[in-house]
């Protein structure tokens, strides 16, 4: 199995890097470090999963940093107008839900192809906020916003055990289901899929809905823990993100990947930035480091399967 | 055109009171400001300041028909096209916040070259020619030492703390850590600037950027400075994550209203900015004094009397600290030292 390669060498990097930085820096080994790492990565981590199944499904979601802005935005809203917490989240996924549902749809439907679909919103959805916020912040939240973020159990905090939990449902999904299959087989070869009776219109907007309803979820995740939800939240996510799912080992033209994957790539990429940090390495290189890992990533996947043999040409 | 019928009114009020007013043989002076853009707390704050000001010059006897209009969003062009038309109706002196320093030029001139009085506050033109006076609210100098000096108070003369950044690229904040280093140097020698980080001005990576100082060198930092509004609440909140709310000193550049809550809870004691009401009030005073001549463009030693704040020096050549290396103000008028919003006084602000 190719992904488990991938995922085993991506545990090795980690391993060498965490070790390295364990075995210098005292405080690195702390419980409360390796806490706010996990803490961080949960909610890219969800977020992940839903850009996993959609570059699976041979779609791109640019729009998702967007997406997770309006979400934060109008839920801070509702909860500062007295909504109950639950309440609350349900509308998070639901406002998810709809807006993936609608990058779906012109996709699946009008069949706009998806880089643009979702260039459209992300710049729609950015501008909408600048519009409606005038850039104000939404704040100060009621008390019980941080409940959610800020509670621990067994030690993590809440989002660090639904992230592992989402991680756990979208790897069932994906390798024991039909809709599972159904998403390898439209992102490997949409006309075989087609011709074996795969509705792969069908697919694309169901896998573009699940994302955006895997955005709502991520929202809670991440603002919870915050005072106050700013109007930058989400910013430049969609590069983090998709960086995490490639390095991850998911085919950037489709039909292949895991979602633990994606999830140890999101680990290696926090643990990357941070160690900049422990290490006191100029923090400049932290985007040239992300690039270089889609680099090798890429290239890796290239080379292994051949595909610099075949002409130029996306996918 | 809201603006335009906000003008209209404005001149059909001001006739209406000069046929009213007997004696009142003096014209009105005429004065706009135009703000980078209306919708936000910080340029209602200056328009607050201005009318204060207008107020005032009215009691002692100066009429001044003042109108405050701009942009409802940062616009360059609306910007340039707004001035065009007002100077079309001969102000006697316009106050201007550049969207643009660059952009803003062309109309300034052409303004200052049809005999009105140009005035910048908040944000310069590129050109100092291009205007009369700016009114400048606080110098990279001043508020660089201005942070320096909360931590030196709050976290005593040895104390070593970071600093959490917007962009390695961002001119302003690297203008002022150029300035806090040069305050460290000269006034705080066992003073020490252990790190810098760059929070991107996103929020999540400020946030984590500042739960990795404070992991990092847990116990051995005694405070950080975050010189951009975005990244400030996030390191409060990194610090009352890991439970050191008022253990570790919190301050940076920002905004009352965005600040409210941390500096009541205590988990910042001093947030730094300037205060936007005396900056419009000082505008309109140097607007008034070059109109009437008592300030004249290129002498040296000249100040202006402002109301409230008393004097202010206006300099023809003011030098400054920047990540470019120093730089020469030109006809300039600084509103003073920086303000420090606390406990005490915050909610005095809303902006």
């Amino acid at each position: 199995m190719r992904e488990r390669g991938r995922e085993l060498t991506i545990v090795a990097a980690l391993a060498m890097l965490s070790g390295y930085l364990s075995l210098t820096q005292a405080n690195f080994r702390d419980a409360f470090t390796i806490s706010t790492i996990l803490t961080n990565a949960a909610y890219v981590a969800v977020v992940g999963i839903g850009m996993t199944i959609v570059i699976v499904a041979g779609q791109i979601d640019i729009s998702v940093g967007s997406m997770l802005a309006v979400c934060a935005l109008i839920t801070g809203t509702l909860a500062r107008a007295g909504v109950p917490m639950p309440l609350v989240v349900l509308a998070s996924l639901l406002l998810g839900l709809g807006m993936g549902a609608l990058n779906g749809a012109l996709v699946a439907y009008l069949r706009v192809p998806s880089i643009i679909v979702t260039l459209a919103t992300l710049t729609v959805l950015r501008g909408a906020i600048v519009w409606w916020t005038k850039g104000y912040w939404v704040m100060p939240l009621p008390p019980g916003w941080k409940v959610l973020g800020t509670t621990h159990l067994l030690g993590l905090p809440l989002p660090v055990w639904i992230g592992w939990a989402a991680v756990l449902a979208a790897s069932i999904l994906l390798a024991h289901t039909v809709f599972g299959r159904e998403i390898y087989a439209a992102g490997s070869h949409p006309q075989a899929a087609q011709l074996n009776g795969i509705d792969t219109a069908r697919v694309t907007f169901w896998v573009f809905a699940l994302n955006g309803l895997l955005v709502g979820l991520a929202t809670m995740l991440h603002v919870t823990r915050f005072s106050m939800v700013q109007t930058q939240e989400g910013l430049g996510l969609e590069f983090l993100v998709i960086t995490a799912v490639v390095v991850g080992g998911t085919n950037i033209f489709g039909g292949s990947g895991t979602v633990m994957g994606t999830y140890l790539g999101v680990l290696l990429l926090t643990v990357t930035s941070s160690a900049l940090t422990f290490l006191g390495i100029s923090a400049t290189w932290d985007q040239a480091i992300r690039g270089a890992f889609i680099l090798v990533a890429v290239t890796a996947d290239i080379v292994r399967t051949g595909q610099w043999r075949q002409p130029v040409g996306w996918a | 055109m809201r603006y335009r019928q906000a003008f209209a009114l404005t001149l059909t009020l001001a006739l209406l009171m000069g046929l009213a007013g007997p004696g009142q043989a003096q014209k009105a002076l005429k004065i706009f400001m135009i703000p980078k853009f209306t919708g936000a707390a910080y340029f209602a704050a200056t328009e607050k300041g201005a009318k204060d000001a207008v107020a005032e010059l009215k009691g002692r006897g100066v009429a001044i028909d003042f109108l405050y209009t701009g942009p409802s969003v940062a616009n360059t062009d609306e910007e340039i096209r707004m001035i065009d038309d007002l100077v079309a109706q001969k102000p006697d002196a316009i106050i201007i916040s550049a969207n643009d320093a660059e952009a803003l030029v062309p109309v300034a001139k052409k303004a200052k070259a049809a005999g009105i009085k140009v005035i910048t506050y908040d944000a310069d033109v590129a050109d100092p020619t291009a205007r009369h006076w700016f009114v400048n609210q606080g110098t990279f100098t001043l508020v660089g030492a201005a942070l320096v000096d909360v931590v030196a108070e709050q976290a005593g003369k040895n104390a070593r703390f970071a600093v959490v950044s917007a962009d390695p690229g961002a001119f302003n904040q690297n203008s002022w850590i150029a300035a806090m280093k040069d305050r460290v140097a000269k006034k705080y020698p066992a003073m020490k600037l252990v790190d810098i980080r760059y929070g991107l001005d996103k929020p999540a990576e400020s946030f984590s950027v500042a739960q990795d100082l404070i992991n990092k060198y847990r116990g051995q930092l005694d405070a950080i400075i975050a010189p951009t509004s975005v990244a400030l609440p996030k390191v409060a909140e990194a610090a009352e994550q890991a439970g050191l709310a008022g253990k570790i000193v919190v301050t940076g550049l920002s905004t009352p209203n965005d600040m409210r809550e941390f500096v009541k809870k205590g988990t910042v004691k001093t947030v730094v900015l300037w205060n936007p009401v005396d900056l419009g009030y000082l505008a309109i005073y140097v607007a008034h004094a070059t109109i009437t001549g008592a300030l004249k463009e290129g002498m040296a030693k000249q100040s202006v009397q402002a109301g409230r704040l008393g004097t202010r020096e206006a300099t023809a050549q003011l030098n400054d600290i920047t990540a470019k290396g120093p730089l020469t103000l030109r006809n300039v008028i600084l509103l003073g030292a920086p303000f420090r919003f606390t406990k005490e006084n915050i909610d005095r602000f809303n902006f």
